[in-house]
């Protein structure tokens, strides 16, 4: 009986559903294609839902900002380290950028250096040490006996004179400065009125001022006066810059005066430096003819040329 | 009626919840059906009968709050909730698993009825899309959400179960 009664049950439910279920799809239907407004207005369950809303809004709001800042600040923390990171980065390629910057300007003196100064065989080199004595003035270049270099090969920058080389291994150098107190570089004057000649030597009291010996009293040597190398002695070629006079003094003994140099080359500043390995006399210079005054020109034989010369 | 109230201001809540709270976290404009896991649960713990029901009133409610085509959601929420309430006394209630597996279930039925209703009422959309970009997040949040949500609805029906 009981069992009939949930079979009748069963089989009611089962209809109701589909017929609650059926009508729903035509309510689809007609409300789509609106024929049908709902009995609860839409305002009605808005009104009811306002308030919940509002307040879960507001806790929603609260809820994302507080994870925005969170999250904010996280990302702020990882932006800020990967910011630190790439500004080290920059930092380093700014040195190094800064670096190749500095060597293309040396090597672009060097090569016009190179360039003007056709009577020498120039090679390149680079500074890899330097001595640190207070007596003696020496630095180590990258070029050795395996490069073509041998003892007493001076040593020049695109500014002047450097120094000679003293001692040579298979792969780098010795040059002593002409700083150091033992070099000794035979010198003049450049200025054609005086052309004197002396003996440029390192300066024990003053490592960065040379001085000039070996000037006869009154001679015509003053303050600026640009030293050159005479090419006496065999191992400087004539005519490099060694720098100027600084200051002429008296020697102790009375007879010669003592002439301290500024030299043309910056010895704090040393890295690229150039072997002289062979050096011929230079080639004279083209004469160009002078200027000559508008309306009295000659040609090459001297014959007026223009209106006058008709 | 106190059981009802408690019922509605339940749904309040969560429908509350779910378009005010959640929408912060919808990817593309899919966020959870959380009245669907909620029909889904109501059917296994209270049967088919209240089932269809409390399904049809969740529909029928989030329809009417959400401007969609009227009688859409109660559609299905009430097929949803029948056909749980079929399975209310042959599965375990209590299992991790089910509301899971019927969230899961329910989500790709609802979605494909509601694709075929709206056919039927004359828009034209691409099906495979529709699945690959609305099916998807939805089946994703569904799911996470399936488990809470059955813990609320057991925790509130264990609490009106005394109540007239």
């Amino acid at each position: 009986m009981s069992r009939i009664r949930r079979d009748n049950d069963s089989r009611r439910t089962t209809w109701l559903f589909v017929s609650v279920a059926v009508g729903i799809f035509l309510v689809i239907f007609l409300a789509a294609r609106g024929h049908l407004n709902p009995v609860l207005t839409n305002t009605t369950v808005i009104s009811a839902l306002a308030p919940f809303q509002r307040a879960i809004s507001w806790a929603g709001d609260k809820v994302n900002g507080a994870v925005t800042t969170v999250w904010d600040i996280a990302a702020v923390y990882y932006q800020n380290n990967e910011l630190k990171e790439e500004v080290i980065a920059l930092r380093q390629q700014n040195l190094q950028a800064a670096e190749y910057v500095s060597e293309n300007i040396r090597l672009r003196e060097m090569l016009n250096y190179k360039q003007s100064a056709v009577q020498f065989d120039l090679m390149p080199a680079k500074v890899i040490g330097r001595e640190s004595s207070t007596w003696t003035s020496v630095i180590s270049i990258n070029r050795g006996s395996s490069d073509g270099i041998t003892a007493n090969m001076p040593v020049v920058t695109e500014k002047g004179l450097v120094g000679v080389v003293t001692e040579v291994s298979p792969h780098a150098s010795r040059v002593q400065l002409i700083l150091d107190p033992r070099s000794s570089v035979g010198t003049l004057v450049q200025r054609a009125e005086s052309r004197v000649a002396g003996i440029v030597q390192g300066n024990p009291s003053d490592a960065v001022l040379p001085q000039m010996i070996n000037i006869p009293r009154n001679s015509d040597i003053v303050e600026g006066d640009t030293i050159v190398t005479s090419g006496f002695g065999g191992v400087y070629p004539k005519g490099l810059m060694v720098g100027s006079v600084a200051e002429v003094k008296n020697d102790s003994g009375g007879l010669l005066e003592i002439a301290y140099i500024y030299t043309a080359v910056d010895f704090q500043k040393l890295e690229d430096v150039m072997i002289i390995t062979a050096s011929r006399e230079a080639p004279p210079q083209p004469l160009t003819p002078p200027k000559q005054t508008p309306g009295t020109e000659t040609d090459k034989d001297g014959k007026p040329i223009g209106e006058g010369g008709k | 009626m106190k059981k009802f109230l408690a019922w509605l201001l339940f749904v309040l809540v969560i429908y509350a919840i779910q378009s005010s709270f959640i929408s912060l976290v919808y990817f593309h404009g899919i966020g959870p059906d959380m009245l669907l896991l909620m029909t889904g649960s109501v059917g296994f713990l209270k049967g088919k009968k209240l089932g269809a029901f409390y399904g049809f009133l969740f529909g029928l409610f989030q329809d009417i709050a959400s401007g969609t085509f009227l009688g859409i959601n109660a559609f299905t929420k009430l097929i949803a909730g029948y056909v749980c309430g079929i399975f209310s006394n042959r599965v375990l209630n209590d299992s991790f698993a089910l509301p899971v597996a019927a969230a899961f279930l329910n989500t790709v039925a609802s979605f494909v009825a509601f694709e075929i209703i709206m056919m039927l009422l004359g828009y034209r959309f691409n099906f495979l899309t529709h699945l690959q970009l609305k099916l998807g997040p939805l089946v994703c949040y569904n799911v996470v959400f399936a488990w809470p949500i059955h813990c609320a609805v057991r925790w509130l029906h264990n609490k009106t179960a005394d109540m007239k």
